[in-house]
């Protein structure tokens, strides 16, 4: 398409500041007229150049006829500001404007300076730089050199040989090391040390499967202004292991030393038996709270060795005659009074006369402390298994022994042999029969499968006695494990005797009292009917005879009569009393109703003496009803009648509980109780006073003992004479 | 059947113009029997008194007063407990065997020299025993009880 021709020179620059290529305007006569930005770029010059400038003078190879010929170029070594380009460009006219021709630059690059210089200079130089080559490759260090866009741009041999694999065509510094991972930090680092000349860093290099430490050091130069970074560093790997082992062997020593209280020591033991410390560590007054003085014969002055173990010490050294690579001792040394155990581990060397012993010396006294109580404990334990009466022996899980103690055992021998072995095996050395051992073995086994004790008797007979063992097995575990069976076995033989004895005796008590009930009873009861008869008959006698008999005979018949009645009483007490024993079960009673109703029983001669009974409020106890009813009946109405005749009887009834029972009180203000009929008054058919002044069979307070006994309790009484009683009576809560 | 006997036992209670017709004292004490026997007399008893010195005797007595007696007849019986062959708590069982067979009424008192009480409370409980009467007989049981 053909254009106005006639467009002006601003539409020309329009057009080209559009394209994205330097341009250059031209005239025909090869004049630069004008060039876009991207040109003024390219050629380093601002447009106020424009008027003096033309074509040929950037481009001195071309000349007119060049562009007759091409339109298309490629131009080496174009030099703009002493910077060499190869440059590609193309030749065009200009749509807008038949005048102006465009140059379009499709490529430039820039060239390296040749230097033209001699060949003899350039052997020289090649030389110079083939030693130089030679020296850096045969560094230990590497050596690597970088541009400001951080290409590796130099190695040498050893770098080469350390980044093996890693160099790429254009390795990056951040891609080698670690010390910068980007661009961006690679700027700052060059930044830094273009402050700073240079930077140092470690870098963690794998090389051989071995990991290589290496020091690094970069630093700037600059060179025909332009600017490279240098790169030296060595491995310090070996120095660093070795730094490392040393601070290791350090820490491990100063560990030692502060756990084990150790003190170095070199000791010299001259021919003529004198000695001398010839070096102790600082630490030795820390450890052992002395100070021996060093190189002084006299050193035995400045601490206290006990004297046997010195002794020991001195004739051990004597004996020495080549050199010892393993000499121990222990000893005391005697320091503020007390002992302080030490042991010395050592070799000895010997030159000419002298020994001399070098090694290290600490202080054992809190393990032999530890020791001590260990033994003594021991003994102790050994002491107390081998004298308690009983037998004691340990269990594997198979019913082994693991131990049995003397009493167990008694030869020694024999206990020795049975560690490991079981009972059927000690039946069949003794030839004895394996019951018992079997029963043994039936227990155990119901002990670890119950977890838990079991005991059991068992019966010897042994040359004609029976003994009794009293037999347990306790099983140990932890944690659900089974860790040993403990056997204890005691002998309860006197026990289990003396028991049968007691069992015997109550047996046959429990007979005889029996049988003492029913004598009793039935003596009473057979007693009962002749006494009917002559009771019967002693009235019938009266009423058809009496008026016969002169007064004599009216005496007899009453005496007879009233004898008569004293007994049939008396034999009914005795069946009564006879009748007090545990029948039936106790009940649970409340003692105030109770009272109550004995209130009620008695109150004819409440009411005839005018008595006052106070009260307290009363538990309620399990007891046996009627008995304690009539426990109470007989006290009371004791109470009533034994009073000074005239005075209204006041009595007072209080209850206690105590831990065990309850105690009663019954307090009267009759006529008292010597101090010295205290105890008989509880005998039957006692009685303190005659009949004509208080009635009575004697037989209450008897049946008052008899009735407590049986609830488990006592009866007692304190009094005074003439002014009161109190009855005092405890019912167990065990009844 | 035994309820109605109790009932009947207790309407003779109170009947006051009771007829006994007969009465036996069973007893094995000889001594005891000749007393009792003159108490009874002595207060007014016109009824024949016939001593029986056991159980088993009083249970054949029955037997035989069974052909003489009618059902307007009323016995009067005084049991002892103790007695050889057949005790009073025996008799009391074959008593009971035997009553429905007898035509006659029966008052039935239990005279013991026992003061025990569970005796006592056991004599009572029998439907049989109207009471309980502690020996020896005297006049005043004998109005309160017997007649």
């Amino acid at each position: 398409m053909k254009l106005i021709n006639n467009s002006t020179m601003l539409d020309v620059f329009e057009l080209v500041s559009t394209i994205p290529l330097p341009v250059i305007v031209i005239d025909k006569r090869f004049n630069v007229i004008h060039f876009n930005p991207l040109g003024a770029d390219f050629l380093k010059i601002s447009s106020y150049d424009v008027d003096t400038l033309d074509l040929f003078s950037l481009f001195p190879q071309l000349s007119a006829d060049d562009f007759q010929l091409k339109t298309s170029f490629e131009l080496k070594n174009v030099s703009f500001s002493g910077i060499n380009y190869n440059v590609n460009f193309n030749y065009e006219p200009c749509g807008l404007n038949e005048d102006f021709r465009l140059i379009y630059v499709t490529k430039y690059a820039v060239v390296q300076q040749k230097l033209g210089m001699s060949e003899f200079k350039l052997n020289y130089l090649k030389k110079k730089v083939n030693i130089y080559d030679a020296f850096l490759n045969n560094l230990k260090e590497g050596v690597m050199v970088f541009n400001e866009y951080g290409n590796l741009i130099y190695s040498n041999r050893n770098s080469k040989s350390h980044f093996a694999g890693k160099l790429g065509g254009n390795s990056l510094f951040w891609e080698l090391f670690d010390h910068c991972n980007s661009q961006s930090q690679w700027e700052d680092l060059k930044s830094r040390v273009d402050v700073k000349r240079e930077e140092h860093f470690l870098q963690k290099i794998q090389i051989d499967k071995n990991e290589c430490i290496f020091s690094l050091e970069i630093s700037h130069k600059v060179i025909d202004q332009l600017k490279y970074y240098l790169l030296i560093y060595i491995d310090i790997s070996d120095s660093i292991k070795d730094k490392m082992e040393i601070s290791k062997r350090d820490s491990e020593l100063e560990l030692f030393h502060k756990n084990n209280l150790v003190s170095n020591l070199e000791f010299i033991f001259k021919s003529d038996k004198t000695s001398y410390f010839s070096h102790l560590s600082d630490s030795f007054e820390e450890i052992f709270h002395v100070n021996i003085d060093l190189n002084n014969p006299n050193w035995l002055k400045t601490v206290r060795f006990h004297p046997e173990d010195f002794k020991t010490l001195i004739s051990r050294l004597t004996v020495v005659e080549t050199n010892i690579s393993d000499f121990n001792f222990i000893g005391r040394l005697i320091v503020n009074h007390q002992f302080v155990w030490f042991e010395i581990n050592s070799k000895i060397e010997i030159f000419g006369t002298d020994l001399v012993l070098k090694g290290i010396i600490k202080n054992i006294t809190d393990i032999k402390n530890k020791e001590d109580d260990l033994k003594n404990k021991t003994v102790f334990n050994d002491l107390v298994l081998d004298n308690i009466p009983a037998d004691i022996a340990l269990f594997d899980k198979d019913h082994n022994y693991l131990f049995v103690n003397t009493n167990g055992v008694k030869e020694a021998a024999l206990r020795d042999w049975l560690i490991g072995k079981n009972d059927f095996d000690y039946c069949a050395l003794k030839g004895m029969d394996t019951t018992l051992a079997q029963i043994r073995r039936d227990y155990f086994t119901m002990a670890i499968e119950t977890k838990q004790q079991v005991n059991w008797i068992d019966k010897i007979e042994k040359e004609g006695n029976i003994n009794y063992m009293y037999r347990r097995f306790f099983p140990f575990f932890i944690d659900g494990f089974f860790q040993y069976m403990i056997g204890y076995g005691i002998d309860v033989t006197e026990l289990k005797n003396a028991q049968n004895k007691l069992d015997e005796q109550n047996s046959t008590l429990l007979e005889k009292n029996k049988e003492l009930e029913r004598f009793a009873y039935v003596a009473s009861h057979d007693l009962q009917e002749p006494l009917s008869s002559i009771i019967g008959y002693s009235k019938l006698f009266k009423d058809e005879y009496f008026p016969t008999l002169d007064d004599e005979g009216k005496l007899y018949i009453n005496f007879i009569a009233k004898s008569v009645e004293r007994m049939k009483m008396l034999i009914s007490a005795l069946m009564e009393y006879s009748r007090i024993d545990k029948k039936e079960l106790p009940l649970q009673v409340d003692l105030n109703n109770l009272l109550h109703e004995v209130n009620e029983d008695l109150s004819d001669i409440i009411q005839r003496h005018e008595s006052q009974i106070t009260c307290d409020l009363l538990p309620s106890i399990i007891c046996f009803p009627s008995f304690i009813r009539s426990l109470f009946q007989n006290l009371i109405s004791n109470a009533i009648k034994f009073t000074a005749p005239g005075i209204s009887p006041m009595i007072f009834i209080s209850s206690e509980e105590r831990e065990m029972d309850w105690l009663f009180k019954i307090r009267d203000n009759g006529v008292g109780i010597d101090p010295r009929n205290f105890e008989e008054i509880f005998l039957i058919f006692k009685r303190l006073h005659n009949s004509q002044d208080y009635p009575g069979n004697g037989i209450g307070l008897a049946h008052c003992k008899k009735i407590v006994s049986i609830h488990n309790g006592n009866i007692w009484v304190e009094s005074t004479l003439n002014e009161g009683s109190t009855f005092h009576f405890t019912i167990s809560k065990y009844v | 059947m035994k309820e109605v006997h109790f009932t009947l036992q207790y309407l003779n209670m109170f009947n006051m113009s009771k007829k006994i017709s007969s009465i036996l004292l069973v007893d094995d004490d000889t001594v005891i029997d000749y007393l009792h026997k003159k108490l009874l007399l002595k207060a007014g008893i016109v009824a024949p008194i016939t001593t029986l010195y056991n159980g088993r005797k009083a249970i054949e007595e029955l037997t035989t007063l069974n052909n003489q007696l009618s059902s307007d007849d009323c016995l009067t019986i005084l049991l002892d407990l103790n007695m050889p062959i057949l005790d009073g708590w025996g008799f009391l069982e074959e008593l009971d065997l035997i009553f429905t067979t007898l035509k006659f009424k029966i008052e039935l008192f239990i005279l013991s020299s026992s003061n025990n009480p569970d005796d006592i409370i056991k004599a009572k409980k029998n439907t049989y025993v109207i009471d309980y009467i502690p020996k020896p007989l005297t006049s005043e049981s004998i109005n309160k009880y017997i007649l």
